[in-house]
């Protein structure tokens, strides 16, 4: 748990920071809000932000809002304002910034080779988001197993998520885990 | 401002869009997407509301990932806010998207507080995860699946993940070096294409 304000502070501008480098949507930069949460600052543990991870996707509401569930536990409600604000406000200057300059044209040369070259460093980024929550699970053989498994049954069928996250509790109670 | 769609459409069947409605339909499709809040806003906007028509969802979708910031789906209420009620509708497409699933967030961060470390709730929560961890992968393997198989992209994607993921390299480092050289070549490949089919053009 934080309090003092500049810790806060410290963590507006690294939320920000995140913000902005997350191209291709905020999964992408889940490792370094892990490394910023976990490592650098201890405020939980990795299989704590793995929890609070899979909590936020069952929650309803915006995946990436994930960050106001973190900011809430490191700080309570003025740390959920502040990650909340962080993550939200690049978005927003931008777009300002684009609805003002009337630059709504998706198909301009530099729009495109933004969506073509950054395409395979998103795609990249999210293997490594895999692979960071992967190695946390790696603990337990039980749940990399079971990790596969989902993996399969996504690929293959057409299932709600909702229904494999509600399996993946009750085969979790049953202790089979 | 001018009307901010991408390109001229006929208009869809619909009355006057006040800023209030756009609060209430962002506040309702962010609260009943699970999972995946793109699939309910197309559903919602296109089909239900026949707002806007599926390609100017598809354009409006491009533009909101063009644009720096972590949350895509919201730069795009912005720009659907804005297109129907100027700046209040952005405001309220904005508030819609955050105002009570901040609430609703805080409230779980409150319970798993409180409850996360109970037994029960923590196998449950553990076998969640895993199912997360699934998903990411399946995830994974199948925008892998839309790499070009051509050497310069994997090339690009395999260093991010090498430096991200298996090195973990802070990722504003690797930003700096692998974005401008990536976004540089697209960038020489796409004129050049685009001065090919324009001489053709020409020729004919």
């Amino acid at each position: 748990m934080i309090s003092k304000d500049e810790d806060l502070l410290a963590m507006f501008w690294q939320f920000t920071l995140l913000s902005l480098l997350a191209v291709g949507g905020l999964n992408s930069v889940i490792p370094d809000i892990q490394r910023y949460v976990v490592e650098d600052s201890g405020w939980l543990s990795a299989r704590q932000f793995g929890e609070v991870y899979a909590l936020s996707q069952a929650t309803p509401g915006p995946n990436v809002m994930v960050v106001t569930m973190l900011g809430a536990l490191v700080a309570g409600w003025s740390g959920a304002l502040v990650v909340t604000i962080a993550l939200f406000l690049p978005g927003t200057v931008m777009t300002s910034v684009m609805i003002h300059l009337n630059t709504r044209n998706p198909d301009t040369v530099f729009a495109a080779a933004m969506r073509r070259g950054l395409a395979p460093v998103t795609i990249g980024l999210t293997m490594s988001t895999a692979w960071v929550m992967l190695s946390t699970l790696s603990a337990d053989w039980r749940g990399v197993v079971m990790a596969f498994v989902t993996a399969l049954v996504v690929l293959r069928t057409r299932m709600n998520p909702l229904w494999l996250m509600g399996a993946g509790a009750i085969i979790g109670m049953l202790d089979i885990l | 401002m001018p009307d901010s769609s991408p390109a001229p459409q006929p208009r869809a069947a619909h009355g006057v869009i006040t800023p209030w409605m756009i609060y209430l339909m962002y506040t309702k499709v962010t609260l009943v997407g699970f999972g995946g809040t793109m699939f309910w806003i197309r559903r919602k906007l296109v089909d239900d509301l026949k707002w806007i028509t599926e390609t100017e969802f598809a354009e409006y979708f491009a533009l909101g990932q063009l644009i720096p910031g972590g949350a895509n789906l919201f730069n795009m209420a912005l720009l659907i806010g804005h297109r129907f009620a100027g700046v209040s509708g952005a405001f309220a497409a904005g508030a819609g998207f955050i105002s009570v699933p901040f609430f609703v967030m805080v409230a779980m961060a409150l319970l798993y507080l409180n409850f996360g470390a109970q037994p029960l709730v923590n196998k449950a929560l553990t076998g969640m995860f895993a199912v997360v961890v699934g998903m990411m992968l399946a995830n994974a393997w199948k925008m892998a699946g839309a790499v070009p198989r051509r050497w310069r992209p994997w090339a690009f994607c395999l260093v991010t993940f090498a430096g991200v993921g298996a090195l973990r390299f802070p990722l504003v480092w690797m930003m700096l070096a692998l974005a401008p050289l990536a976004v540089g070549l697209a960038w020489r490949d796409v004129a050049a294409a685009r001065r090919a089919v324009a001489a053709a053009g020409e020729s004919q």
